[in-house]
């Protein structure tokens, strides 16, 4: 009877670790655990958006530098005036909504030169430098954001919800975007901060173009 | 009464053609302004490049008063001149009593470019170009600082974010120049001109040049260069490093015999041919 329950203990041990070996074998990254990956359009491409597979990967780019003079690279502050600061997941959610019901963009703010050497999907290049308020371009770009000029103030009612990021915490070219735009009058409750910026989302992998 | 729904439908496809608009018309402006960007950097390379060419002009003339090598030489001068011709008159900033000084020193300057052609010999021509390609460097680097100035943004804070490469960007090319001027020099003290103030000049051409090359590499405060990390940058610039340890010690002896001279002329044009290829790679990089 001893020697039945000891074949049948080990059979089920050995099943165990077998299964429990398949699963270590198939665990992914994923974002959450249910989340293992969301897909955007832009300009026509369809983007995957998830985190790099491969449970050994470093950092070899820019980003896993630690430090940098400041000024001009200083810590950033948390929050910045009453915009609301974000993280990863909120990107993500603010990307899908993106292709479902429009009125959000994603703004890189960082100079054409940081955009180019890579982005968050699904993000434009709007350079800090072109919002500030006596700059030539605010007017434009206010109108395309959907303010509207009456007399000498602007009806902000109908404006697009932004979310700005730059390189992260150590970078305050979102903040001076953020700023500028307060300045303007944009409201506060239609822009998001994400702080981390591109630092924290390659520091989780997550798919840049 | 309405279709609640159709409505819905209608908005929404309303809603994303003014959202693909906003990112279009946003996109086309950041454009633009990078377009602009680009055209003003293109203008300052171009600076950069005639400043190189004025120092290789005289180069070329002083090597042709030599005979050395005078059918190549002759037909580079011919192409340098042209180039330097086209660059001028790129020039549209004809207000500056600066350029419409450039402007008058290169007529000149081409018309004794000419005489050399002509006759290699000719004292007066020669000693026209020696002298006054310093004449025209000093007003081309008087407009290229002046264009510096103006290319960069007003606001301090992007000033300071762009800092580190403008400085790499202003000064990467320059190299090349030197070369031209260290040869310029040591042909001045071959043919016993000047020689006590060129052999002052090439001493200091020389260690500015060997600065400029570790500050590249290693950083300078000074010159407020950073340094860089980048291999692919490092690997050009350890070819440029060999070539200047083979070349130094020529650039240095005060009598180089004929294969000595051969060995430095034919060094220094591939110093030439591949630190351009540094300054592709540091622009291409700054630009990432």
């Amino acid at each position: 009877m001893n020697k039945k329950i000891k074949k049948v203990s080990i059979i089920a041990i050995s099943i165990i670790n077998i299964s429990m070996g398949s699963l270590l074998m198939a665990s992914e990254v994923n974002i959450t655990p249910e989340i293992d990956s969301i897909v955007i359009e832009q300009k026509n491409k369809t983007i995957k958006i998830e985190r790099i597979q491969d449970d050994k990967h470093r950092l070899n780019n820019n980003f896993s530098k630690t430090s940098r003079s400041c000024p001009p690279f200083c810590i950033q502050p948390m929050n910045i005036a009453n915009v609301k600061t974000v993280g990863e997941l909120e990107v993500l959610a603010f990307l899908k909504n993106l292709n479902e019901q429009s009125h959000s963009i994603l703004i890189d703010a960082r100079t054409s030169e940081w955009y180019r050497s890579g982005s968050i999907p699904g993000a434009i290049n709007l350079p800090f430098t072109m919002l500030k308020k006596d700059g030539k371009y605010i007017n434009k770009i206010l109108y395309i954001l959907g303010a509207n000029k009456k007399s000498s103030s602007w009806d902000f009612s109908n404006v697009q919800q932004l979310m700005i990021f730059s390189n992260g915490i150590w970078d305050k070219q979102a903040s001076e975007a953020i700023k500028s735009l307060l300045e303007v009058g944009y409201p506060s409750e239609n822009i998001l901060y994400y702080r981390g910026g591109m630092q924290s989302w390659c520091n989780v992998g997550l798919t840049t173009i | 009464m309405k279709n609640p729904i159709k409505t819905f439908i209608i908005l929404s496809f309303f809603n994303s053609f003014l959202f693909a608009d906003s990112i279009n018309d946003l996109s086309l402006m950041v454009e633009e302004v990078n377009q602009e960007e680009r055209h003003k950097k293109e203008r300052l390379e171009e600076l950069f490049e005639q400043r190189m060419l004025a120092q290789q002009m005289a180069k070329n003339a002083l090597l042709l008063s030599l005979d050395y090598k005078t059918e190549f030489y002759k037909k580079e001068l011919l192409t340098l001149a042209k180039r330097f011709d086209k660059g001028i008159k790129n020039l549209k900033d004809t207000e500056s009593q600066r350029v419409k000084r450039l402007h008058k020193t290169w007529d000149n300057f081409y018309k004794n470019i000419n005489i050399i052609m002509e006759n290699y010999h000719n004292t007066m021509a020669l000693k026209y170009i020696t002298e006054n390609n310093v004449l025209l460097l000093t007003d081309i680097d008087f407009i290229l600082r002046k264009k510096i100035k103006s290319s960069q943004s007003s606001d301090s804070f992007t000033r300071k974010l762009q800092h580190e490469n403008f400085m790499l960007f202003t000064q990467i090319d320059i190299p090349r120049s030197y070369i031209q001027k260290i040869i310029k020099e040591k042909l001045m003290i071959k043919k016993e001109l000047n020689i006590i103030e060129y052999r002052g000049n090439l001493n200091i051409t020389i260690f500015r040049l060997e600065r400029l090359l570790k500050g590249f590499r290693d950083g300078d405060k000074t010159l407020e260069l950073k340094g860089s990390g980048e291999q692919n940058f490092l690997q050009k610039l350890s070819i440029i490093d060999t070539l200047w340890r083979e070349l130094k010690p020529l650039y240095q002896k005060e009598v180089l015999s004929t294969k000595e001279f051969e060995v430095m002329i034919k060094k220094s044009d591939e110093f030439m041919k591949k630190h351009l290829d540094v300054v592709k790679l540091s622009n291409r990089i700054i630009d990432q």
